[in-house]
């Protein structure tokens, strides 16, 4: 299979008290009528922190991941085409910034965060260099490349010549849970996604209910927006982790054989 | 002792469904239960309070009988404004597996995945079929806040929508499924969607005949002449399905060509009711039986499964029949089967054997035979019940 170019993920967070507001919010960027704006992060210290370190002088950037949708628990996620990321990108990190600075999860054990995080950017005259790193980390570190790496797949930890390696193969070693927000790159970017820009928007069950009793009511959804939503099966109930998204991360319509 | 202490997707009063939820075990750990990809996921304090900030997930307070584990459990929701709305309109929901707990906007309750989604399959099925009479669209749209990707759901959508408005809405859902990786074309869904309306679950069926009897009380035999009377003296077609055929099936799927016992079966059928009464009637009914114009039901043991079945088929004249037979009769049937004394004592004091006995007591339409000479006597007599339900329904 050819090499893919991974889109970005987003999913959509608002606390208006209308719990139509991020499918409202989501629509309307892919329908030209809203933008996607940075926002208030919940462990603000950390991630001021995070910005204060790469960034002091910039505005806040808008978060996304590429090829993944976080929180994973979220209720409506967006997959965003590349161009976002070739239009926008201020800086690309190799892990989760926010969780490397407040030593979450399985950057417990990192000592020093800032150095770490500085050397996991990329950021301005480094910035060209992320998409090749990035491309040579997906062959590298993963047994299908992009394939493992939206999926979830945990990363060959020996091939990751940084913090990042050294943090997977600590968990390991304590047999410890492991957040994929270890490896999984985060974009910071300068600017909302365009409408032509919104690939895919993934929906959790009770979302494509909402999203149903719009339509019902009357609202146009853009078309050539693809739309993918969660299912309850006997098994269980999924959206954002699911085949499918993984397939959209690829720019496919399917996952491969 | 371990709680649901959130639910995940945040439902909605206006809809009912199944979703993930967040329980704390009693060492304060937070787990995600009904996540098919991430069965065990933990979630930290902070995240929690996150998501519920973004109306992603809602703080509740129910507690659990017994830790999830690795079971698939999800919280079956119905929303305050979607049991009114259905009232209305004419298709109660189903009732929940366990006491609900109250919010404000719905009532909830735990159960396995496959029984949640069984009770929500059962109202699609009830409402699709009303639907089909009256084209209601509201009622329509009211599908779509449980199951809106459910095939049902948009064949009434489809049906319900103004003529203007039938094409733009198959266009919709043929746009979903392929988005969905179904390769479909309008046509070829135009004609599935024909085919569900003129042909809706359970609108063929015109009688429904539960038979329960306790082991020993050749219950099985007394369906099967009660089937071949209805061919031979009455001409009716009819479908008979059966509870223990269905669990023997399911014991020799698993278990090569062992035969299985008696106690073997009742414990599978034990299993199966802790699964969910829903779960268990809909398999054992399966999709061939919800158009035979009389359908025999075989082994009805428990109440919540005879509930379960009666909300199923509901609309449809149900003769319910409870066979009662002496204890003589009974031992000596069991003793037949080449069971000493004290396996007949553990057949009988097993809890499907109580809870039938119970059930039984509960029909007012008894079977009393005391030797097999009797049987075809007492199949008539149902026969002729059968004709007065039939009549009374026309």
């Amino acid at each position: 299979m050819p090499r893919r170019k991974l889109r970005l993920g987003h999913a959509v967070r608002t606390e208006d008290d209308d719990d139509h507001a991020a499918l409202r919010l989501a629509l309307g960027i892919a329908n030209a009528t809203a933008a996607l704006e940075q926002r208030a992060p919940k462990a603000a210290s950390v991630v001021f922190e995070a910005e204060r370190i790469l960034n002091s002088d910039l505005d806040r950037p808008i978060y996304a991941y590429v090829g993944a949708l976080h929180k994973d628990l979220g209720t409506v996620g967006l997959v965003i085409s590349p161009r976002w990321g070739k239009r926008c990108i201020r800086s690309a990190i190799r892990c989760d910034s926010g969780c490397l600075i407040g030593g979450f999860g399985g950057f417990a054990c990192v000592v020093d965060r800032e150095d770490s995080l500085k050397a996991l950017s990329y950021i301005g005259a480094t910035l060209k260099q992320w998409q090749r790193d990035f491309d040579t980390e997906m062959t590298s570190s993963y047994r299908i490349a992009e394939r493992d790496y939206v999926s979830g797949a945990t990363p060959d930890y020996r091939t990751l010549k940084d913090v990042r390696g050294q943090c997977i193969k600590h968990v390991k070693s304590i047999s410890g849970g492991l957040d994929r927000r270890l490896w999984t790159w985060e974009a910071w970017l300068d600017g909302s996604p365009r409408a032509g820009e919104i690939e895919c928007i993934v929906l959790s069950p009770e979302m494509r209910k909402r999203l149903e009793s719009l339509r019902i009511g009357g609202l146009k959804v853009p078309s050539g927006l693809r739309i993918l939503s969660g299912k309850v099966t006997s098994s269980g109930i999924d959206w954002f982790n699911q085949p499918l998204v993984h397939a959209a991360f690829l720019g496919l319509r399917r996952w491969p054989k | 002792m371990a709680k649901v202490v959130a639910l995940l997707d945040t439902p909605s009063k206006n809809s009912m469904g199944a979703v993930p939820f967040v329980w704390g075990t009693e060492n304060g750990t937070l787990r995600v239960s009904g996540m098919a990809s991430a069965p065990m996921r933990t979630v930290s304090d902070d995240e929690l309070s996150d998501l519920v900030a973004a109306r992603q997930a809602m703080r509740v307070e129910i507690a659990l009988p017994k830790n999830p584990g690795h079971e698939s459990l999800v919280a079956l929701w119905i929303g305050k404004r979607f049991a009114t709305l259905a009232i209305e309109k004419g298709v109660p929901i189903p009732p929940l597996p366990a006491a609900p707990t109250s919010t404000e906007d719905g009532n909830v309750a735990v159960t396995s995945t496959e029984e949640a989604l069984a009770r929500l399959e059962s109202w699609i099925d009830r409402a699709f079929k009303v639907c089909m009479r009256t084209t209601d669209r509201a009622l329509a749209a009211l599908m779509a806040q449980v199951l809106p990707d459910h095939d049902l759901t948009q064949a009434a959508l489809w049906k319900c929508a103004p003529d203007r408005d039938k094409e733009s809405e198959l266009a919709w859902f043929v746009r979903l499924r392929l988005d969905a990786g179904e390769h479909i074309t309008a046509t070829q869904l135009e004609k599935r969607f024909s085919k569900l309306c003129g042909d809706p679950p359970w609108a063929r069926t015109k009688l429904t005949i539960l038979i329960s009897g306790r082991s020993g009380s050749k219950h099985r035999e007394f369906a099967k002449i009660v089937g071949d009377q209805l061919t031979t003296s009455r001409n009716r077609k009819h479908k008979m399905v059966s509870f223990g055929e269905f669990l023997r099936g399911k014991f020799l799927a698993e278990h090569g060509n062992a035969e299985p016992t008696k106690r073997q079966l009742q414990d599978l059928g034990q299993q199966y009711i802790q699964g969910g009464a829903f779960s268990f009637a809909r398999q054992v009914l399966g999709k061939a039986a919800a158009n035979s114009p009389v359908l025999v039901i075989d082994g009805v043991r428990h109440e919540s499964v005879q509930e379960a079945i009666e909300f199923i088929v509901h609309g449809i004249p149900i003769l319910s029949l409870g066979i009662d037979a002496s204890e003589q009769f009974l031992v000596k049937n069991l003793s037949q089967q080449r069971l000493g004394v004290n396996k007949i004592a553990e057949i009988q004091a097993h809890t499907s054997e109580t809870e039938a006995r119970k059930l039984i007591e509960l029909i007012p339409k008894k079977i009393r035979y005391h030797t097999d000479g009797e049987l075809p006597r007492e199949a008539q007599r149902v026969l002729d019940w059968a004709d007065g339900a039939l009549a009374a329904s026309n």
